[in-house]
């Protein structure tokens, strides 16, 4: 039984799930699939259950679901078969089996598929560039109205540098902001959104920042992209 | 047109495609003259034969419906020398979950769970933010359940022309079949390691 602990505590995170650990168990002590001792393997399942619970593991439910699976099959093989005459009664095992076939199938395919020659991994397309660390433009995917929202909750949460004072605050205009987006942009042809925002800003400098970009997009005089959810936005010129 | 230029041209406008260039965009460009009776695809097998030889270090490959040129496989060591690229890496569960997705799609949530034996639903995410599955219609069940479907970048990432280029399960299962006779005719491997348990 000690060998059988160390095997296991090694194995721990290695099942994928249930069915990984009945096809490893299997696999390991060469049963047939298409006829699994069914009172073994529950067995054998159950000591793994017991380990991981002894090991203080915590198990996804689906482990249990599973264990209650096998000794419900268990339990209808030691049920006497009807009489002979009548129609064979299907092999209780059958579902299971099934199952374990088919996500065996898959598990092949998944290897397979990890054999193909993969983009960024086996092969490699033209235009990577040398700072790929940062936002890699090449892979522009447009944003939406709601990818711009997002960007403006974040930063709300960030705009903290409001400091509780009333002073007679100078109000930007939406006209004055997109005259001033249009001309630095005009300058650089495309800037991330956060760029087009004073180091210290308050909420008021957002809202018409955004409001400003907004009639931007709506007027086509500029175009908006993004490369990933919540990454960075940039705004481009349109010509 | 003679030949070689046609060929040149086509060669130009695939480089120039940052995504796999499609025939009947080819098609459009080469429209304004008179091909003559040559098909497109003909001159593209020439091409792709062309840097088919070893003193090239790209090749012609057949992508998402369309061709596309990429570095050789055999010199990716090469490329991710220059460090300039982030390698592409998929968990097990991911690519568990991606091949049932795959083969089975239109699918569901419920049902990529029933065949792993597990809840997918933090992997379905991941897939889905990686954009290689995405949500392809709902099903006429009881509370109408999303399915899901490769995209275009899951035949980009595996090089596949279509999704009828996956090797069929059947022929998966001849050659796992094969793999483990091999595994059989050599001496018995100390257990358990991770990866013999990868090969189950």
């Amino acid at each position: 039984m000690t060998v059988m602990e160390e095997d296991y505590k090694v194995r721990l995170d290695v099942f994928e799930g249930p069915l990984d650990l009945l096809l490893f168990l299997i696999k390991r002590n060469e049963l047939d699939i298409y006829d699994i001792p069914i009172s073994f393997i529950t067995e054998q399942y159950l000591a793994y259950i017991g380990m991981m619970q002894v090991l203080n593991v915590e198990l996804a439910s689906e482990f249990l679901v599973i264990a209650a699976t096998l000794l419900e099959i268990k339990a209808r093989m030691l049920i006497p078969t009807p009489s002979e005459q009548e129609e064979e009664a299907e092999d209780p095992r059958l579902e299971l089996t099934n199952r374990l076939l088919e996500y065996q199938r898959f598990k092949n395919a998944a290897l397979q598929l990890n054999d193909s020659a993969m983009l960024y991994r086996d092969t490699f397309i033209r235009g990577m560039h040398e700072d790929s660390g940062n936002e890699d433009l090449s892979l522009n995917i447009d944003a939406d109205p709601y990818d711009l929202l997002v960007a403006f909750k974040s930063l709300m949460d960030r705009a903290r540098g409001e400091k509780i004072a009333y002073m007679a605050v100078e109000r930007i205009s939406v006209a004055q902001r997109i005259n001033d987006i249009m001309e630095r942009i005009g300058i650089v042809k495309s800037m991330a959104f956060d760029a087009l925002l004073p180091r210290e800003y308050t909420r008021m400098d957002i809202v018409v920042t955004v409001l400003a970009i907004l009639e931007l997009l709506r007027l086509r005089m500029l175009r908006c992209e993004q490369k990933e959810p919540f990454g960075t936005i940039w705004l481009f010129m349109q010509e | 047109m003679e030949r070689e230029k046609l060929i040149a041209i086509i060669e130009a406008l695939i480089f120039a495609s940052d995504r796999p260039l499609k025939v009947k965009y080819i098609d459009q460009v080469l429209s304004i003259i008179d091909t003559g009776d040559v098909r497109v695809e003909d001159l593209i097998g020439e091409l792709r034969a062309r840097y088919s030889t070893d003193s090239t270090g790209i090749e012609l490959a057949e992508v998402a419906d369309g061709w596309q040129l990429r570095t050789k496989p055999q010199l990716a060591d090469w490329v991710k020398r220059l460090n300039i690229v982030k390698p592409s890496r998929l968990s097990t569960p991911a690519l568990e979950t991606l091949s049932i997705v795959a083969y089975r799609q239109p699918i569901t949530h419920a049902e990529i769970d029933y065949v792993r034996g597990v809840d997918s639903g933090g992997v379905i995410k991941t897939l889905l933010d990686r954009r290689l599955i995405k949500i392809v219609g709902k099903k006429e069940l009881p509370g109408r359940p999303l399915v899901y479907g490769t995209t275009q970048e899951f035949l980009e990432l595996f090089g596949l022309k279509d999704i009828a280029a996956l090797p069929s399960l059947q022929d998966i299962k001849q050659i796992s079949a094969a793999e483990e006779e091999l595994e059989k005719a050599q001496p018995e491997l100390p257990l358990p390691t991770h990866e013999t348990s990868d090969e189950e």
